[in-house]
């Protein structure tokens, strides 16, 4: 349980400064950071505030799709404007273009790596994960349908207050995905190992009502290719969210 | 402000470990491109 609150804040802490980098790179931010941009260029509030109130409106539009927040979703409302705010005070935009890739680059891999900390510490997706897959499973929806419907409203939206779209936009919207596969199977905690006490015939049951959210659950299948039950992990990484989602 | 210097070496140090994330699961796969374990990878870690 430690190692999952570790994990998951300091996904948290990292997504924030992942964001705040590529905001200052300035070659176009994620959808819902331009959206909180654009609302914080028309408004003048702190782009971290404002990131946690557009993170407030979203659970609310959980209510009406039967959506339960986790620890995970509240606490990635709270806390990833704030570290935004903390890189955004630390970090300058770099003069030259090179500099300005590089930091883009970095702040799309540390999105990556922070998505796979603090999914993999299963306390639940970020609001944003979860009004998609929440319309889906609400709606059928194709989740693809939801997530272009939804990030590209944002995206005008924060386009037309001012929020900045460039070829970030289109090489996180390319890449994120892909990268986040990477990272969720590797960075996703495992349940806890079996009772070597509970009789093998409650094994089965009790590993079905372990909610892992669809993330490959380590401990127990290396346990099985340990006992050569289970040759190999599904080779295609899932999560409950749809990879290369902003929170 | 951190200096420029200092952001690009935070920039390089993601860059590296999502590098070395993506390595060490490509270098894992089998010849079917499944994950036979990720014990290994799991856990070294604390």
């Amino acid at each position: 349980m430690t190692r999952r609150i570790v994990q998951l804040l300091l996904g948290l802490f990292f997504y924030g400064i992942a964001i705040a980098m590529m905001l200052r790179a300035g070659l176009g931010a994620t959808p819902w950071d331009v959206l909180s941009q654009g609302t914080s260029g028309q408004t003048g509030i702190q782009f971290g505030l404002v990131t946690v109130l557009i993170s407030g409106v979203v659970l609310l539009l959980w209510i009406p799709i039967r959506q339960k927040p986790g620890i995970g979703t509240v606490l990635n409302a709270l806390l990833v404007g704030p570290s935004a705010d903390v890189g955004l005070l630390v970090i300058a935009t770099p003069e030259q273009l090179w500099a300005q890739v590089l930091l883009f680059a970095g702040g799309l891999c540390l999105l990556a790596l922070a998505t796979g900390l603090y999914i993999g510490a299963r306390f639940g997706p970020g609001p944003r994960d979860g009004l998609m897959t929440g319309i889906h499973a609400r709606t059928g929806w194709p989740i693809w349908a939801v997530r272009t419907g939804l990030e590209g409203s944002v995206l005008l939206i924060g386009w037309l207050l001012g929020g900045v779209v460039g070829f970030g936009t289109l090489a996180f919207a390319l890449l994120i995905g892909p990268m986040v596969g990477v990272t969720i199977p590797l960075l996703t905690v495992p349940e806890r190992r079996a009772d070597a006490t509970r009789p093998a015939s409650a094994e089965p049951q009790a590993e079905a009502s372990v909610d892992t959210g669809g993330i490959p659950n380590t401990a127990v299948l290396a346990e099985r290719i340990a006992d050569g039950a289970a040759p190999v992990i599904d080779p295609s990484p899932t999560s409950p969210t749809p990879l290369g989602a902003p929170s | 402000m951190i200096a420029s210097a200092l952001a690009l070496a935070l920039a390089l140090a993601a860059i590296t470990a999502w590098t070395a994330i993506a390595t060490l699961e490509t270098v894992a796969r089998d010849g079917y491109g499944r994950l036979p374990s990720l014990a290994v990878v799991y856990y070294p870690l604390p």
